[in-house]
Formats: structure tokens, C-alpha cells, sequence
């Protein structure tokens, strides 16, 4: 077990290492470089050089890629448009002369608003999307089956882009039946916290549902013709509780993966919700750091949201393994 | 996988779109349009106030009160709050509310007047403009009560030669060395770290400021306004932090600023009114916040929902989504607060040493599309169209149109000049900082210039290549733009001398234009000493020469539309800043 | 298996909505030209009271006319129903590109690898993993810029096939993980089936025993794979698209319709409508089918 998690672990850093290598590459290969945005519009070019090697910008990428990991294990001193030094303690994830911001202070300030949205959606995929499922699988073939399976396909073939618009449309501005979407610290305001989220968590929530309502009910339909299920059945149990307690376990696996794909993938950063909806989270500074060449938080988004598919991903095979002992840790 | 049954999904599908289709009948946009029907900013140029203009308290606003909380809300947290780096209309009219400068701009009923702010006047010239003269006011003070000194303000403007300040504007540098670059006026001091003491200010006490220039410099009294003229404690200059949190000397102090997500303002206790003939003190507090899409911002003003009445913008122009929506309510429209976005101007710049031919030049002038580009952009409401190089807004402006074309432009007269060009000309390039606006604006330049035979290649680049690429001129080049862009203060002396000097580097003459006529005439005008004369003489070589040769092709002065809470009071688009101004602002009633 | 899919209604329709849509994109200029419009002229700009000054349709619902069956686009006043119809050339050009590419690398790799096993499966599950974590869409938007600059000439527009070619490229280049998974998975199982046993035991060559024995096993599954995988495609181009890094103007997009239709959907909704239900149309039709090719190839799931 123990080695399985180290091992799990070093994979895990390689995998993050060569995604932070890949984005820094990538965006060094920009036409357009960092010191340009942090002088300014009216900077000549002399003040521009004068810039660019304060920033480290003249050393070759790999000298620069290896500060960048130095940083994030050690910390560093970043040095400021005027040679001012920064402190960047550990993990360093750079300095944003975009947003004046070190980037995992960017990061932590709007992780709230991604942390929500995720959590709304997920609790929306859990209980509309595996819920739905289950259900369908139960009445398979009657009216509340065809209906769920209705509204399955319509999550599975709609776009956020386009529901998020029209149904702000409809329920916002036009009835009010809706808060105006937007983030509110639950500290400040929980009532607003939950009324502005409501509607981005659903839309979210529900397009996302789809695939595991779809997912759930196949796993359900499979289960329940295997042995040890009918073995149950055959004993005695009422067949509720046989779903719940035996069927549903053996229908987990797959759906477990699935989901830490999607929690990963959610608390990454919901680009286009986020941009449809207006909130400020991870997914918006990310979108915004991209158009604006902002090396340094496009890397640190692009590792943040690879980290939690990578944790999650393994959680859930961890997961998987202690719902089935058949299962062996690999 | 066992297959979802479908049968009801199809009816559930097309039921849920033709609901969708259904509630969104909408109105047409209907032909009318009210371009400009109340439009009186022309004459709000900005005067030169005396002594006795300089005196404080400054004018009330009528029906304002006191009390209460403004709120601001804005996508975007200042980038720069040190003064000396501060550089943008907007933040310089927000800055007001903390800072304060030499000289700044009185407001009253929508006139600006140049007064004496931290000094008792707009400055004494003596040495035929060689040298000014400030004296400061009694009773001005810090947010700890102690008194604001000449020493302050000759620290703060020593700071704008430091390295980092480059952000800024470069002006006192340039004038106090006499050299025609930052670069060059670093070797000679480089900030009050690095150099100690510049003996080009002197401060023979700690009322008395004394700038010593190489040349006549006529117009110090607007540089004074500026932000780079606030002083600065060198005992509070905390080096980056400052640019975060800088020290009152304005109405308000700043009492936290967490970066990209608030910013709180409290009373200043030793802000005197009667020593500030600009600004004033009517709510308790100011809370900006941060990072709200715009139009989510706009919709709680306009409603009033939740802080929505008692909150502006004053960075977020009014999103065009609800322009139409605003329209049709009198009571939303109210809210809505229009202005010359002061001296603004946006113009398709044509690169004279690629497009040299002035044939080829007079044909872009004849093409330009200006209604429909206009039109693109958002109609009436961006601003209008332009036959000047300089803004309406400036001291000096004259109404003139060197070649006068249709609003739609003129596709014979194009290829009429296009036939008398040396060599024929069929493709020409245009950048522009790729957005989905610029994208769509780009298609209506193409499609006016294939009317005459051009082929348009467009090229659309991130901001930082655009500026890199068309600005500093680096390899590749391109031979049309638009470029909107502003006079630092309201007189031609940033705009014309910078943009049309040939001996200039292309960050300032960005259309390469080079004329020895208009070069020699500029070093004779630069020698005036009058602002105001020097004004007329420049708009006289903008009109009679410069323009003549079209080295750009006047589009639009631009407006601005920002949004105010219907608690709010006092919002008005500041002739000069051509923002909302929190300085002016009060709530109508405080909860 | 073709009778299974015949019986299936559903799967008839939606096989006809996808065949009426290729039809479309094939059909395109000769309906535009009955049509009397084309996508790319600015009618609303340049014929008078289409548009008022601020850009909106002067006619409710967005202009919809006799002329302009759906309405005309707010700014530049061009043909909304044109624009549709050439969209779904975009759409299905970069979908079915970026598909074949993905089937043939996913094919290649999924059943090597899954015949090779060892060193070759653990470094190519490496790079699954990498390419999996990866947020793709950030990869996406970062793209189209380097692109721009680093290869057309600063002369030159950006050629719409180079434009293609990126997003069929950065498609293919994640969307083949999926599906060499699975076909991995496939091939390690049927790899100890008897008749590989027997084919290996007869003494074939590895490139008989893969070309001739595996290979044809798996044409279902990437059958499947494709049919489900296609309208997911159409999607992510759309999306990148409605964050402005698609195909360029003056191509017409439906992603960019929606973008633009976001910007004005407070005026003039009706703009909107039309590429959002179009999109949801050919999705729902592709899930349909997908879900019907499923069932007609793979007799385990017909319940």
C-alpha cells in the first residue's frame, strides 16, 4: 500500500513536471514577452532591455525553467520592473507583472469562487446525475425512465455557452426568478453566496450530470444481472435494498473514476462557466492570463488544474480499490 | 452499454428550444436615433484660473449631503496608485480622492478651470519661462497632520527619474536636463536614491518650490496637475508597497487595499476643505471592489439591487448589452452618464515611410468607412466623427475638414487618387489587438477597400506584439492601424510636437511622418511662452500643414458611457479625465 | 447487424438529421445562390434602414424578413441564414478531419501498444497521463497567436487552411487518447484468445498476427468511438470559438455567432437562437446515432 502511494506520488511529479515544461515552452515560444506588459506602452527600447534582464528574461528558457522549480521547492527572490527584490516563498509560482500580484496569491484569492462552483456542481452531478441514473435503471423502460433519459440526452447534447445565455435570459432578466450570477464570500453573506451561485452550480452541474447518468444506469443495468446480486435477491432482501447495498457497490467503479476525473477537472477552473456567468474564479484568471501573455499564471493555472485531475484521478483508483478487494492496487 | 431510450427526448429537445424561441421575441431596434441632440461639450476647454480662483473651499455641489458609503465597482484594480507612476486619466481622477498635486482642475457644472491646488497658484514664470515659481498654501497636511512641504513635492517629482518609473510620464525629467529622452536625462540624475539631491528643484524654504528648466516650458501649469506633481514623504516612501497604499494628502485616506479585490477609503481628519478649491468630502467612506464582470455590475446599478443604488463605475464603461435596454426605460437611461471621453481621439494612422505616396494616403481618406466602422463599433454612442486631428477638448481647438467626405466614405473619389499614385498599389496591411470587436470592424475596412480595388490583409495580434510591433517598429511591419490615444493635458503640446516631429522615435511619431517644414516650425513654436498662443500656433500647423500631407486619417472623438446607482449624486464625466470623478460624488440619502 | 439498426426509428431519424446536415454543407453555395445572399456582405451596413445606428436590427426578431429568412447579425448586418448554412461546412470539415486523424493514430498506437505491452505500454500510459491532465482548452487558446506569428508571413492574411489544419492538429493531438485506451485494453485480451494463439502458434509474423487478426476486431469499437466522439469535437471548435480563438472572420462560425450573439442577446435575442438550436440539433442527431451505432455493432447492449 505504502509503496503503491510513492510510487502514485513520483508518477504524480513527473507528470506535473512535464506539463510545467510543456506550458513554459510554449508560451516562451509567444510573440510576445512578459517585459513588454510590465513597462508599459510608452517604453522604449533601452528601458525595455533594462526590464527584460531585471526579469531574468535574457537568461536561456531552460536556466529560466529551472529557477521556475527551484522556486516552487525552495522559494526565491523574483526581482521587480525596477530591480525591487520579491519575496516568493515556497511553493513559488512566480510573479504576475500582469497583476501585481505573486501568481499564488492570484490563485488563492479566487479559488473560493472556483471551490464553490465546483462544489455546487458536483453536488448537482451526484444527486441529478448518478441519482437519475439509478432511478432510470430501477424503471427501466417506464415513463419515468424515457423522461430522465429525455433530459440525460439534453444535458449530453447542449452547451454551456448557450444554455448558460438563454436561461439568464429567461430566469434573470426577463422573469427575476434567479439572482444575478456572481460570487459572495459565504463569510460575508450566505444567502447571497448561494443565490448568486445557483444558477452557474446548475447549468454546470447539470450539463456535466449527463455523462454519469448515462454512465450510472448502464453500470446499474449490468450489476444487477450478476450472480451475487440475484443471490441476494434470492435471500430474501427487498429489492431496494439490495440496490443500494450490493448493486450499487459493484456499479461504483466505474462511476468513482469518472468522478474524480470530474472533480479534478472542475476544481481546476470552469473556463467557459465561468466566462458565460461572469465569476471571477480560477478559470477567468487562467482565460484572462492566456489573452494577455501572462507566462507566469498561465503556467501556475495550467499546474494547479493538472494537480487536482492528477490527485483525483488517483484518489478515485484508491477509492475503486477499497470498494473491491478484486481490484489490485497497480 | 445499455442504450437510453430516446423516444421522449426528441419532443423534450425540440419543446425546450421552441420555448427558448418563444420567450425571445424581441423588439426591433426600431430607425430612430438621437445622435447628438444634446451635445454642448464644445466649448468646455479648460481655462487658466487665478490666485483667487486657487482659494479654497471649492464650489459646492448643488443638493449634495453628507454621509454614507459610495461604492465602485470596477473589473479591474488601479495598476499603479504610486503617483509617480501613475499615468491614465482614470486613475488620475480616482487619485484625487487621496492625492493631492502642485495645480489640478476645478470642475464646476461640467467647466473645467486650471487652479492652484497644493499651491497657492497655476505658477509664477520668470527667465522667459525658463524658470516657475510655486508657492504652498497654509494649512495642507498629511493623513498624520504633518504639514505638506516643498521639500515633498521636489522628492516626489525626483522620483519620476528613478528606475521603475518609467511607467510614468516623463515630462519633469525631459524638461529639467533638457534632453529629449528618459534615457538620456537618467545619465545626467537618476532618482534621489541613486543621486541624492537634484539642484535643478530648489526649495529656498518650505513654502517655496523652484523649477529651473533649460528651455522656455510653457506649459508647467497643466504638467503640475499631473499626478507625477504629488509629493511624497521620503520617510513613507516604502518602494513597491507605495504603489499599493500611498499616503493622503487628499479628502480620503487609503485604509486597506487588498490587491485586485477591494480598496477602502476613510476620511482624512486633516484634509482641510478650505485649502482645497477642487475637491470635496460628502460620503464617510468610499468601497471599491474588484473583478465583477462588468455587465453583471451594470445590471445591480441599473435594478438597484442589492448595492446597486448606491454604486458607479468609473473604470467599466456601460456594457453595450444594455444600451438598447437602458434606452427604453427613461428611469434606467437617467442612470446612464455620457461624456466626452476627454480629449480621446481615435484615427486610422497610416505608416507614411510604407504608404508613401500621398495619392495612396488621400485614397485611404477617401475609403475609410467612418459610419459603418462606426457602426461596428457600436454606433453614435463611441463617439463622433472626426475631421480634426485634435480633440475638440483641447485649448486652441478649430473646427476644420482639410478634405471633406461622406460619412459613408467615397469609393469614386478613392480610385480617382488611387489612378494618379506613381505605383500602383494592391494590397495594403492593417493590425490590430485581436478581440471579437476589432475582429468584426476589420471586416468593415475590408470590405470598403476591396470596393476599390485594395486587397486589405488583416492582421490581428495580441496587445503586447501590437504594441511591439506597430509602435516600436519592430520587424514586421504593417501599413494601417487605428490608434486611439490622448494629449497627456488639454493642450495641443503633447499631441502635435510628439506625433509629428520627424526627429521623434516611433513610440511618439507613430505615423513616421516626416515633413523638415513642419520640424523647424515646431522648434520655432516650442520657444512661446504663452500656453495659450502656443496652443493656437500648433492647431494652425496641425490644420494649414500637417494635415494637408495626411500622414492619418481623422475617425472619431471618442466618448464614454458609465453607469451611476440611483442613490448616487454628482456623477458627471470629467471634461479632463473623461471618467466619472469620485471626488464630486455624494449619496442622495444614507441608510 | 444493419436490420438491428434499421429496426431502430430513432436511429433512422437521427441518421437522416445528420445525412440533411452533410447535405447542407455540401449544398451550400447552389442554396445560397437560390437564396440570392451570401454569408460575407455586410447588407445591413451598406443597404439602408436594415440597421439602426447603434448596429441592432431595425425589424423585430432580428430582422427576420422575406429577404433574410432568420434575421441579419447586429453590427455588420450580414445573413444569418447563409451564415448557418456555411457554418456547418466548418463545423463538419474540422470535425471530420481531426476525426480521421484521431481514428488513425488511436488505431496505430491503441493496438501496438496493446500488443507490445512492456516497455512500450508504460511509456506510452505516461504520456496518456500527461496528455490527460492537461487542461486542454488553456492549450488551445495559447495556440492560435504562436500560430500567427511564427508562421504566416506579416504580409499575408492567415490562410484558412493553415487555420484548419492548426485546430484539426490540436485536436487530433488529444483526442487519440481515449481511443487507443481502449483499444489497448482490446487488443492485451484478445491477444491470449485462442485464435491469436493458434495464428501465433502457425507461426505468423507480428504483422500478420496485428493487420490480419487484431486489427479486424476492432473496427466496431472505433466505429463506435467516432460516431461519439465527432460531436464532441464540433463542440470544443465551437467553444474555442465563442472565446475568440477559432476560425477567423470572415469564415463563418457558429461558436462566433454565439459570442456575438452573447454580446447583444439583451437587445436581440433572436440572434442567438439560431446557431445555439442549430448546435443542439446536430449534437442531439450525432448522440442519437452514436448511441444507435452502439447498439447495432454491439449485441451485448440491446436490452
Amino acid at each position: 500500500m505504502l509503496s503503491y502511494l510513492l510510487r502514485r506520488a513520483v508518477q504524480a511529479a513527473v507528470v506535473l513536471l512535464a506539463i510545467s515544461a510543456t506550458a513554459f515552452a510554449l508560451f516562451y515560444a509567444a510573440p510576445s514577452n512578459p517585459a513588454v506588459i510590465a513597462c508599459g506602452p510608452k517604453c522604449d527600447a533601452t528601458q525595455l532591455a533594462a526590464v527584460r534582464e531585471s526579469m531574468g528574461l535574457d537568461e536561456p528558457i531552460l536556466a529560466q525553467y529551472a529557477d521556475y522549480v527551484r522556486g516552487f521547492v525552495t522559494g526565491r527572490t523574483i526581482s521587480d520592473v525596477d530591480g525591487t527584490p520579491i519575496a516568493c516563498d515556497a511553493p513559488c509560482l512566480g510573479y504576475s507583472y500582469a497583476l501585481h500580484e505573486p501568481v499564488r496569491a492570484a490563485i488563492t484569492s479566487r479559488f473560493p469562487v472556483t471551490l464553490s462552483l465546483a462544489g455546487g456542481a458536483l453536488a448537482v452531478i451526484v444527486v441529478a446525475g448518478i441519482g437519475a441514473g439509478f432511478v432510470s435503471a430501477l424503471r427501466r423502460g417506464r415513463p419515468t425512465d424515457r423522461v430522465l433519459s429525455g433530459f440525460t440526452l439534453l444535458g449530453a447534447s447542449v452547451q454551456i455557452y448557450f444554455l448558460g445565455y438563454a436561461l439568464q435570459y429567461l430566469l434573470v432578466y426577463r422573469t427575476g426568478w434567479f439572482a444575478l450570477p456572481g460570487y459572495t464570500p459565504p463569510g460575508e453573506d450566505l444567502g447571497a453566496w448561494a443565490a448568486g451561485l445557483l444558477l452557474p452550480c446548475l447549468v454546470l452541474g447539470f450539463v456535466n450530470a449527463a455523462m454519469f447518468a448515462r454512465l450510472s444506469r448502464a453500470q446499474m443495468l449490468e450489476v444487477m444481472h450478476e450472480g451475487y446480486v440475484r443471490t441476494a435477491r434470492g435471500k430474501g432482501l427487498g429489492p431496494l435494498r439490495t440496490h443500494l447495498k450490493y448493486t450499487s457497490r459493484g456499479a461504483a467503479a466505474p462511476l468513482v473514476q469518472l468522478l474524480g476525473l470530474e472533480v479534478g477537472a472542475l476544481l481546476g477552473g470552469a473556463f467557459i462557466t465561468e466566462t458565460v456567468f461572469g465569476l471571477g474564479g480560477v478559470g477567468k484568471l487562467a482565460v484572462d492570463a492566456v489573452v494577455q501573455n501572462d507566462l507566469p499564471t498561465v503556467v501556475g493555472t495550467v499546474l494547479l488544474a493538472a494537480f487536482f485531475v492528477v490527485v483525483f484521478v488517483a484518489l478515485a483508483d484508491l477509492v475503486v480499490a477499497w470498494l473491491d478487494p478484486r481490484v489490485r492496487l497497480a | 452499454m445499455p442504450r437510453i431510450s430516446s423516444r421522449t427526448a426528441v419532443p423534450l429537445v425540440a419543446a425546450a428550444s421552441a420555448m427558448l424561441v418563444l420567450c425571445s421575441c424581441s423588439a426591433g431596434a426600431g430607425s430612430q436615433s438621437d445622435e447628438a441632440a444634446t451635445r454642448t461639450e464644445a466649448d468646455l476647454v479648460a481655462g487658466v484660473g487665478s490666485a483667487k480662483d486657487s482659494a479654497g473651499p471649492a464650489p459646492a455641489v448643488a443638493g449634495a449631503r453628507k454621509g454614507g458609503t459610495v461604492r465602485v465597482a470596477n473589473l479591474r484594480d488601479y495598476s499603479h496608485l504610486d503617483p509617480q507612476k501613475v499615468y491614465a486619466g482614470e486613475a488620475y481622477n480616482t487619485s484625487l480622492l487621496w492625492g493631492r498635486q502642485l495645480t489640478q482642475y476645478q470642475v464646476v457644472n461640467g467647466k473645467p478651470k486650471l487652479v492652484g491646488d497644493l499651491a497657492t497658484d497655476t505658477g509664477r514664470p520668470s527667465d522667459g519661462g525658463r524658470t516657475w515659481t510655486y508657492k504652498l498654501k497654509d494649512g495642507i497636511a498629511w493623513e498624520d497632520g504633518r504639514p505638506i512641504t516643498s521639500k515633498h513635492i521636489k522628492y516626489g517629482i525626483e522620483r519620476t527619474f528613478a528606475p521603475g518609473f518609467e511607467v510614468g510620464p516623463s515630462y519633469w525629467p525631459q524638461w529639467l536636463t533638457g534632453k529629449s529622452d528618459l534615457a538620456a536625462a537618467r545619465k545626467v540624475y537618476g532618482g534621489p536614491k541613486k543621486d541624492g539631491d537634484f539642484d535643478r528643484i530648489e526649495t529656498p524654504d518650505d513654502k517655496t518650490v523652484v523649477f529651473r528648466f533649460h528651455k522656455t516650458q510653457s506649459d508647467v501649469p497643466f504638467m503640475a496637475a499631473q499626478s507625477s506633481s504629488s509629493p511624497v514623504r521620503p520617510d513613507k516612501d516604502t518602494g513597491a508597497a507605495y504603489d499599493l497604499k500611498p499616503f493622503a494628502t487628499g479628502p480620503y485616506r487609503i485604509t486597506a487595499h487588498r490587491q485586485n479585490q477591494s480598496l477602502t477609503l476613510e476620511r482624512n481628519p486633516h484634509w482641510k476643505a478650505d485649502t482645497d478649491p477642487i475637491r470635496h468630502q460628502y460620503a464617510d467612506k468610499f468601497e471599491f471592489t474588484f473583478e465583477k464582470k462588468e455587465l453583471n455590475t451594470a445590471q445591480e446599478i441599473l435594478n438597484g439591487r442589492g448595492e446597486g443604488a448606491d454604486t458607479v463605475t468609473t473604470k467599466n464603461e456601460f456594457p453595450p448589452e444594455l444600451i438598447g435596454e437602458a434606452g427604453r426605460d427613461a428611469k434606467k437611461k437617467d442612470l446612464i452618464v455620457d461624456g466626452r471621453r476627454g480629449a480621446f481621439t481615435y484615427h486610422l494612422i497610416i505608416r507614411n515611410d510604407r504608404v508613401a505616396d500621398p495619392e495612396v494616403r488621400k485614397a485611404v481618406h477617401y475609403l475609410l468607412p467612418r459610419q459603418q466602422a462606426r457602426q461596428a463599433l457600436g454606433g453614435p454612442r463611441v463617439g463622433d466623427i472626426a475631421t480634426t486631428y485634435s480633440s475638440p477638448a483641447i485649448v486652441g481647438w478649430e473646427s476644420y475638414d482639410t478634405h471633406p467626405v461622406k460619412p459613408t466614405g467615397d469609393i469614386e473619389k478613392a480610385k480617382q487618387h488611387l489612378a494618379r499614385a506613381k505605383k500602383k498599389v494592391k494590397r495594403l496591411s492593417y493590425a490590430y489587438e485581436s478581440n471579437a470587436v476589432n475582429d468584426r470592424m476589420a471586416q468593415v475596412l475590408v470590405d470598403a477597400f476591396a470596393k476599390a480595388g485594395i486587397e486589405l490583409v488583416t492582421k490581428p495580434l495580441p496587445l503586447p506584439a501590437y504594441t511591439n510591433e506597430v509602435l516600436r517598429g519592430t520587424d514586421p511591419q504593417y501599413d494601417l492601424w487605428m490608434s486611439g490615444s490622448s494629449v497627456d493635458w488639454p493642450t495641443p503640446a503633447t499631441g502635435v510636437p510628439y506625433r509629428f516631429d520627424s526627429r521623434r522615435d516611433s513610440l511618439d511619431n507613430d505615423p513616421r511622418y516626416k515633413n523638415p517644414a513642419v520640424d523647424k516650425e515646431l522648434d520655432r513654436i516650442a520657444e512661446i511662452s504663452d500656453a495659450t498662443k502656443k496652443a493656437k500656433e500648433l492647431i494652425a500647423l496641425e490644420k494649414d500643414t500637417i494635415m494637408k500631407d495626411v500622414p492619418l486619417v481623422p475617425f472619431l472623438h471618442q466618448r464614454v458611457q458609465q453607469v451611476r446607482g440611483s442613490n448616487v449624486g454628482g456623477a458627471f464625466i470629467h471634461p479632463i479625465y473623461g471618467t466619472i470623478s469620485p471626488a464630486w460624488l455624494y449619496l442622495k440619502k444614507s441608510s | 447487424m444493419l436490420g438491428a439498426f434499421r429496426r431502430d426509428r430513432i436511429g433512422v431519424v437521427a441518421l437522416c438529421v445528420v445525412a440533411l446536415f452533410v447535405l447542407l454543407a455540401l449544398a451550400a453555395p447552389l442554396i445560397a445562390t437560390l437564396y440570392g445572399k451570401n454569408p460575407t456582405e455586410h447588407y445591413g451596413q451598406n443597404e439602408a434602414g436594415l440597421l439602426s445606428p447603434e448596429g441592432l436590427p431595425v425589424l423585430p426578431n432580428g430582422g427576420m424578413s422575406g429577404d433574410f429568412w432568420f434575421g441579419i447579425e447586429p453590427g455588420l448586418g450580414r445573413d444569418v441564414f447563409t451564415q448557418l448554412l456555411y457554418g456547418i461546412r466548418t463545423s463538419l470539415l474540422v470535425a471530420t478531419a481531426a476525426i480521421a486523424v484521431i481514428a488513425v493514430l488511436g488505431v496505430v498506437l491503441g493496438v501496438t501498444v496493446g500488443y507490445l505491452g512492456g516497455l512500450a505500454d508504460r511509456a506510452f500510459t505516461f504520456v496518456c497521463n500527461v496528455l490527460l491532465a492537461f487542461p486542454t482548452l488553456l492549450l488551445f487558446l495559447a495556440l492560435g497567436p504562436i500560430v500567427q506569428t511564427r508562421f504566416v508571413d506579416p504580409g499575408e492574411n492567415e490562410p484558412a487552411w493553415m487555420q484548419f489544419t492548426v485546430l484539426v492538429l490540436i485536436f487530433a493531438a488529444f483526442g487519440w487518447v481515449p481511443l487507443a485506451m481502449m483499444l489497448r485494453t482490446t487488443v492485451r485480451s484478445l491477444r491470449e484468445r485462442e485464435f491469436v494463439e493458434a495464428a501465433r502458434a502457425l507461426g505468423a509474423s507480428r504483422r500478420h498476427i496485428v493487420l490480419r487478426e487484431l486489427l479486424p476486431n476492432v473496427w466496431a469499437p472505433v466505429l463506435v468511438h467516432i460516431t461519439i466522439a465527432l460531436p464532441g469535437i464540433v463542440t470544443a471548435e465551437a467553444a474555442l470559438s465563442f472565446l475568440g480563438v477559432g476560425i477567423s472572420e470572415p469564415i463563418p462560425d457558429w461558436g462566433r455567432m454565439i459570442a456575438r450573439g452573447s454580446e447583444v442577446f439583451y437587445d436581440d435575442p433572436t440572434y442567438m437562437i439560431f446557431p445555439g438550436v442549430t448546435i443542439l440539433l446536430f449534437v442531439l442527431a450525432f448522440n442519437l446515432l452514436g448511441d444507435s451505432v452502439r447498439d447495432a455493432l454491439d449485441p451485448r447492449t440491446r436490452h
